[in-house]
């Protein structure tokens, strides 16, 4: 009876395991498959022009250099408008509205903004400054990526903050030291790397994103560092160029492809090592 | 050998025996102190007295409120909400519970010291150097020498004095919990309240914090709370049993563990309940 | 002990303990000494002295035990630490019989006032206490200074206590028998002859009690016994009965 039991116990974890095992897989196989086409199709389109030519007009060749930098220059300014603003918030939730109500609402707000779709944000800021500008421009793309920055940025700073040992708090105020410098000077410095790898991941999102950014910042065949006008970027270009009918601007967009992706991969190993690190000496 | 045999035992045991020694004046007192979690009221009419320049434990089953009452000293528990404490707490004779006593003040006198040390993510200067900071302003050859002065009355000078640039993150647990006592007798302060302060440490780290313990009683009042009685009985002139929130028994610590009062004092020292 | 532990305050205590055994040790040989001198030279006052003195050994006593109990209970001593202070409880009770042997013996010599004794007896109930005396300082020695080779070698000086304590029953059965005038004296003379072999005795408890504290174990070998005296009569000839 008993080994009966056993037996049955041994074919059940088989099977648990092996469907466990096969899901893993189903879900590696399509990652796998993206990045091998990404990789064997924008390996051989990369060349040193892509990042010293502009965007090229219709039937001819060119680079990418205006859109890196618009992208650049729209996803830094989005984190830092959102960092700060998503650090104090963070820090709100986590030091002074631990357990109460209001606090758990706004936690709950903040993940919806989290999980909202991003081309309902770039509708968003179209009505809010597109429209309002009479035009497309790049601080309304810098704005509705900063949208998607915001609210990970405020989760992992509330997550960060929370995941430090009460008792070092309680050690700094036991030592007669007001809350607001035991955040800063000891409870921030406890969390920093946690709080930069969520800064990095969330400019790792937005630096791939398309949606928002067809609604504000649309696109821009020319070199334009001025925010307020439309400003090409990495993902529209590659949206474009890839439904376009001319062979080199397929290139161009699997090497812009190509390219974020390699940055993501960057970014992501990057905050890994940093959360390495921090899970060591803390 | 010796000449005057009966000499010897008028200067190693004095005349009585210690059982019999008088409790120094009290330090800090607490009269009539009540403690409520939102409802449950976790400590019923606590009347107790701190000699000065003594070690007193309070021992007693864990959730019998003696880490309740150890925060109650320096009213850390205020930065809870729904925590309540009436009745009074005497240090030189102000009450440190009443609001008017500035909260700022009250810490800078009486230095605390948790369960699990946590040396702040700054290096072993910066730690011993952090509160000093917040209250004085100090020239860098004046603040060198308190810190260095803290870190020699917490027995850590010689471990750390090469490496005053290092994280405190990377010493051992034991050195990290002498940082913190370092940290706290670096604002020079009257009353010196210990919270389990080995419960996460080795038998030779628990050691080294004992003998501490002993040697800081020179100058300061130390409170200590520890679930470990044979430490209570190692470390402390007087010990406090506290059972369901009411002080049962308190006097010296000779007398608690070799002749109990109370039946429950007894019952619990010897392994009996709890 | 050559390394100190971390806890100063527990070697202070452990020397302190050694330091009050050795004082009660000095107190409980001096009245030994002293009873035998009262009973030998017929000092009654010495004799007085020693009955009362008798108390402060006990007071002693207590005021150790009070000691190593807190000691016992402050700082929970474990392996050698316990042995020492183990070792130190057997010392104090040997220390406290040997402080009511002398009792007993300045007793007798306040009843014996008036009894000549023979040289001969007499000298030797003198090298008796000698031996027994430099016995319980030399134990006592080997207890301050945990010195293991010295307990042993004491111990097994005891069999010359036995054999001349054996000696000397016989030679006081002797007398006995040939002077029927002094029958009292001589058997108090007996009691106390046998009350100094059994400082002996203790004395060799203590050599095995400091073996104990400096090494964590009691002395392997059984003592053969040489003390013959339960076994000794007068030794001439087979009883006569008639």
């Amino acid at each position: 009876m008993k080994a009966m039991l056993n037996l049955r116990r041994q074919i059940t974890d088989y099977v648990a395991k092996i469907m466990a095992t096969l899901a893993t897989l189903f879900g590696l196989f399509w990652l796998v498959w993206i990045l091998w086409t990404t990789v064997s199709k924008g390996l051989p389109a990369l060349k040193w022009s892509l990042f010293t030519q502009m965007t090229p007009p219709p039937g001819s060749d060119g680079g990418l250099l205006n859109a890196f930098v618009g992208s650049f220059i729209m996803s830094g300014l989005a984190v830092l408008i959102a960092t700060p603003i998503g650090i104090a918030a963070g820090t709100y939730l986590a030091e002074y509205a631990r357990n109460t109500r209001l606090g758990e609402t706004i936690r709950f707000v903040n993940d919806i903004l989290l999980s909202a779709p991003s081309i309902i944000i770039g509708l968003f800021v179209y009505e809010l400054m597109v429209r309002q500008m009479g035009h497309f421009s790049g601080i309304a793309g810098a704005v509705a990526l900063s949208f998607i920055v915001l609210p990970v940025v405020v989760r992992t700073t509330d997550e960060m903050l929370q995941l430090v040992p009460s008792s070092m708090r309680e050690s700094a105020l036991a030592l007669g030291v007001p809350q607001w410098k035991v955040v800063r000077q000891v409870l921030y410095r406890a969390s920093l790397a946690g709080i930069v790898t969520g800064v990095l991941l969330a400019f790792a999102r937005i630096s791939g994103e398309t949606a928002p950014l067809l609604f504000t910042a649309l696109n821009n065949q020319y070199w334009t560092t001025s925010l307020g006008e439309p400003m090409a970027n990495v993902p529209v270009v590659i949206f474009q160029y890839a439904m376009s009918p001319y062979e080199f601007w397929h290139a161009l967009a699997w090497a812009g492809a190509f390219v974020v992706t390699m940055l993501v991969l960057v970014l992501g190993l990057v905050s890994r090592a940093l959360l390495l690190r921090k899970k060591v000496t803390v | 050998m010796i000449n005057d045999p009966i000499s010897i035992f008028t200067t190693v045991a004095g005349d009585d025996t210690s059982s019999e020694k008088v409790m120094g004046p009290a330090k800090m007192i607490a009269r009539n102190l009540n403690f409520h979690y939102g409802n449950f009221q976790a400590l019923k009419n606590i009347n107790l007295d701190l000699p000065e320049k003594s070690v007193t434990a309070l021992i007693g089953p864990s959730g019998c409120g003696k880490s309740t009452l150890l925060r109650i000293f320096n009213r850390i528990y205020a930065i809870y909400p729904k925590q309540q404490a009436t009745g009074e707490v005497l240090l030189n004779g102000e009450n440190v519970i009443a609001p008017s006593y500035s909260i700022n003040r009250l810490r800078s006198k009486i230095g605390m010291v948790f369960q699990k040390p946590v040396p702040f993510p700054m290096t072993i200067y910066d730690n011993v150097a952090y509160a000093i900071r917040h209250y004085e302003k100090l020239s860098r050859k004046d603040m060198d020498s308190r810190v260095e002065q803290a870190l020699r009355d917490a027995a850590l000078w010689d471990e750390v004095k090469d490496k005053l640039n290092h994280s405190a993150l990377n010493f051992s647990g034991g050195q990290q919990q002498r940082l913190c006592i370092a940290r706290a007798i670096a604002l020079k302060p009257e009353v010196l309240l210990l919270d389990e302060p080995t419960s996460a440490l080795d038998p030779i780290a628990t050691a080294k914090i004992e003998q501490l313990i002993e040697d800081l009683k020179e100058k300061y009042t130390v409170l200590i709370v520890t679930h470990n009685m044979q430490q209570a009985a190692r470390v402390s002139d007087y010990t406090g049993f506290i059972f369901q929130g009411e002080l049962v028994e308190f006097g010296n610590t000779d007398d608690i563990f070799t002749n109990p009062v109370k039946q429950h004092t007894s019952d619990y020292i010897t392994g009996r309940f709890g | 002990m050559t390394k100190t532990h971390i806890m100063k305050a527990f070697d202070e205590e452990l020397g302190e303990l050694t330091t009050m055994i050795a004082a009660m040790g000095n107190l409980a040989a001096m009245l030994f000494a002293e009873s035998v001198q009262a009973l030998l030279q017929s000092n009654i006052g010495m004799a007085l002295n020693v009955i009362d003195q008798d108390q402060q050994v006990d007071a002693l006593k207590r005021k150790v035990t009070d000691r190593a109990v807190l000691v016992i209970t402050r700082r929970q001593p474990v392996a050698g630490d316990l042995d020492e202070i183990l070792a130190g409880f057997k010392i104090i009770e040997d220390l406290e019989r040997i402080g009511d042997l002398a009792k007993n013996i300045a007793k007798r010599a306040t009843v014996l006032v008036a009894e000549p004794f023979p040289q001969d007896i007499v000298e030797d109930v003198e090298r008796l206490s000698g031996l027994a005396s430099a016995q319980v300082r030399q134990g006592l020695d080997a207890y301050v200074s945990r010195n293991a080779e010295q307990a042993l070698i004491i111990r097994q000086q005891d069999d010359a206590i036995d054999k001349l304590h054996t000696a000397l029953f016989k030679k006081i059965l002797v007398r006995m028998t040939e002077d029927h005038a002094h029958v009292v004296g001589f058997v108090h003379l007996l009691f106390c002859a046998k009350n100094i072999e059994r400082v002996g005795d203790h004395a060799t408890n203590i050599a095995e009690a400091a073996y104990l504290a400096a090494t964590g174990v009691l002395p392997a070998d059984e003592r053969v016994a040489h003390d013959g005296s339960s076994t000794t009569s007068t030794d001439i000839g087979p009883r006569d009965h008639s």
